[in-house]
């Protein structure tokens, strides 16, 4: 089996493919696409997939297969029986792939199934260069929580060889291993999946924490090792945890496990100290000296607890609540849209100055603004948000972004004299459905993340800093205005003498072709919108 | 007593119902593998019919020893070089490299047709109610694709870049779920 292509690729074989299909692609494009196919067996393989999904999606549509919705719930990898077409008849229990499959697996395992020859390997230099002693998966990733992975990145189902390192420099993942041992990385974290040649149930941590959870007959004697220590399970839930500095922390949650210092497997026979339900022990980083101590009153206990709570569990659905990032001004030295054509026009002396992330477009309140060429909202379903910092009070509205034309069309954000955010959408002429943060206000040199969403089901939502501040039922959609600017009123009609200019920072301005949920916004406050949404299509694999 | 012997035309409707049997056999997987060399739905289709009227009218010179899938797969070939005859007459460009590239590569994954299918079907339950149901619109043929946009109340590019994305999320599933059997073999 190929490596899978860069999604870029994957993205755009996908575009030449429906373009094809449906007749749309130029000359050039159906020339790029047989070019593409014709020059690599791994776009080959991804373009004939895309072609026979869309043919069986195409019989979907019509009527012609029934899937069976018992399916849903199933992750059975199992040949099932389904409904057969009225003019197709398979033999749905044969499977000769399986065979090339598995041969590419081994392949997989060949190329990928590096292995340290020693107990405890300090770095990840000496893994590398030698051979794996266990051919096949041992494990398989099970669930994902926002994961970023430095180097090798598995996807939901991928099977992980022995001595496969994985590091997670932040989110969560869950490991189960053919033994029924089941492993929650945190990152950041430096794991490998198996320990020592032959071992299929064990891993070596260098630097993070897990916590392993052992409940089959199988998995009993689940081996964790670290530089310094192994733990191993009897039959029990428990964490560990190494800190950069290599203090070793081990909370056992249930059960039993044993932990041995390296000292003790290496030089004398083994002396585990046995640690129980709700025990923990720390064992220095240099000396290697363990100590007892109630687990309950011991942060990396609690951080450990919590972290078993939350674990990702099976998330292998294709999560698509997700909107589509269609527009995104980061405004990292220019006022282009990284995701589309919709690149700003700068007018004024629009600065770009650091920002909430990376740098922000700064203006001064007196003619500063950026316009786009066409607008970028949908008419309904979209997001609208961006982090904003106001400089100085205004005695007008200061408009943030959005599209406006009198009261007959638009939407947008701003926010009002008294500093409190407004979210307007103009749905007819003359009407004027707003939503305003009447709790919530901005603070001068502050930044707040600002959002708003419109939907035909759920009108419209005003976000401030994450959390809904208000909202109204009416506003399912609005007039499209086809003037969408950032820090002026888009008309420009004045108020007061002003067109009202925004005195500040606007940074990370972005728009989705969909509602986000309250906590996909609370994620892309915290991410910023280009790292949600190539977090949400992660998820999505 | 009167014996009675097969008439010929009862031979006549076993032999169609014997090709009935192993066109319907392999129809899916000939057509994935016409519409692999012509991405196109018109042309595929024109050419799938094609194809069956010729494997029947050539029936006859099937030696059923053979595998029916290839021998269908050499006539639809044929074709689709025909095809690409008079495609090139209109401007349009199909290189050898694609088409050699592509049967060769659909000739090693041939089962794979069936198993995506499958998997396919397991896949679409995961996407919500509303975006199976505009792939389904969008790919039933029964509406104009812009009468759909239209409806939605979104922009047909719009629409077209969430269908992209649904069908790439589609595609990752798919094989997400391949990659769990060969695991669990």
């Amino acid at each position: 089996m190929n490596d899978p292509l860069p999604q870029k690729l994957q993205e755009e074989i996908i575009r030449l493919v429906e373009g094809s299909l449906h007749d749309e692609l130029t000359q050039e494009e159906s020339e790029e696409l047989s070019r593409l196919v014709a020059s690599s067996p791994g776009i080959n393989q991804f373009y004939q997939a895309c072609l026979w999904d869309a043919t069986n999606i195409r019989t979907w549509a019509g009527g012609g297969l029934q899937p069976n919705e018992a399916l849903a719930e199933s992750e059975s990898p199992h040949p099932v029986s389904l409904p057969r077409a009225a003019w197709s008849v398979f033999d749905w229990h044969g499977h000769p792939l399986r065979l090339a499959y598995f041969a590419a697996a081994v392949l997989l395992c060949v190329c990928v199934g590096y292995w340290g020859t020693r107990f405890s390997p300090p770095n990840n230099s000496h893994r590398d260069g030698v051979v794996s002693a266990t051919p096949g998966p041992i494990a398989r990733l099970v669930g994902v929580d926002l994961p970023d992975w430095d180097g090798f990145s598995p996807q939901i189902n991928t099977g992980i060889n022995a001595g496969q390192k994985l590091v997670l420099k932040s989110g969560v993942a869950e490991l189960r291993y053919n033994s029924g041992a089941e492993v929650v990385l945190q990152g950041p974290v430096e794991f490998w999946v198996g320990s020592q040649p032959g071992s299929v149930n064990s891993g070596y941590l260098k630097v993070g924490k897990l916590v392993a959870h052992c409940e089959t007959p199988e998995s009993k004697g689940f081996t964790i090792r670290t530089e310094k220590s192994r733990v191993v399970d009897l039959g029990t839930r428990f964490g560990v945890e190494v800190q950069p500095s290599g203090e070793l922390n081990v909370v056992v949650l249930s059960g039993v496990v044993e932990l041995l210092s390296s000292e003790s497997i290496e030089d004398r026979p083994a002396d585990p100290i046995r640690l129980t339900a709700n025990q923990a022990a720390t064992m220095d980083g240099e000396v290697g000296v363990v100590s007892l101590h109630d687990p309950d009153n011991h942060s990396h206990a609690l951080s450990i607890r919590s972290l078993w709570q939350s674990r990702p569990r099976d998330q292998t659905s294709v999560s698509l609540s997700a909107a589509e990032l269609v527009a995104h001004w980061k405004f990292d030295g220019n006022a282009k849209d990284s995701v589309g054509v919709q690149h700003g026009k700068v007018s004024g002396d629009v600065a770009f100055s650091p920002g909430r992330l990376g740098q922000a477009a700064a203006f001064d309140g007196d003619g500063d603004f950026i316009v786009m060429g066409a607008d970028p909202l949908p008419r309904t379903d979209f997001t609208l948000a961006a982090w904003v910092s106001m400089d100085e009070i205004s005695t007008t509205e200061a408009y943030i972004a959005g599209t406006q034309k009198s009261s007959v069309a638009g939407a947008f954000l701003r926010v009002e004299p008294n500093l409190s955010l407004m979210a307007t959408v103009l749905p007819n002429d003359n009407v004027i459905i707003e939503a305003a943060s009447s709790a919530r206000q901005c603070v001068i040199g502050q930044w707040a993340h600002v959002a708003m969403t419109v939907s035909r089901v759920n009108g419209l939502k005003l976000y401030f800093n994450g959390g809904l501040v208000g909202s109204s039922d009416a506003g399912k959609s609005h007039v499209e205005a086809g003037n969408f600017t950032i820090a002026r009123r888009p008309d420009p009609v004045q108020i007061g003498g002003s067109n009202c200019y925004w005195s500040g920072k606007i940074d990370d301005v972005a728009v989705w072709d969909g509602a986000l949920t309250a906590s996909e916004l609370e994620l892309v406050m915290r991410l910023g919108a280009g790292r949600f949404s190539e977090l949400s299509a992660t998820k999505e694999k | 007593m009167v014996e009675i012997e097969d008439s010929p035309s009862a031979a006549e409707s076993d032999r169609t119902l014997e090709f009935i049997r192993l066109l319907g056999d392999e129809e899916r997987r000939l057509y994935a593998y016409i519409l692999s060399l012509v991405p196109r739905w018109s042309d595929a289709d024109d050419i799938a019919q094609q194809t069956r009227i010729r494997l029947w009218q050539q029936f006859e010179q099937y030696d059923s020893s053979r595998d029916f899938g290839a021998w269908a797969r050499t006539i639809a070939h044929y074709l689709v070089l025909a095809h690409r005859k008079k495609s090139e007459r209109e401007g349009s460009r199909m290189t050898n490299e694609f088409l050699e590239a592509v049967a060769e590569q659909f000739t090693q994954n041939i089962d794979e047709v069936e198993v995506r299918q499958r998997n396919l079907l397991i896949c679409l339950q995961k996407l919500s109610a509303g975006h199976r149901e505009l792939l389904k619109r969008y790919y039933s043929g029964l509406e104009d694709r812009r009468d759909i946009a239209a409806d939605v109340g979104r922009s047909f590019d719009s629409v077209r870049q969430t269908v992209r994305r649904l069908r790439l999320s589609l595609v990752r599933c798919v094989d997400g779920l391949a990659m769990a059997e060969t695991s669990s073999e």
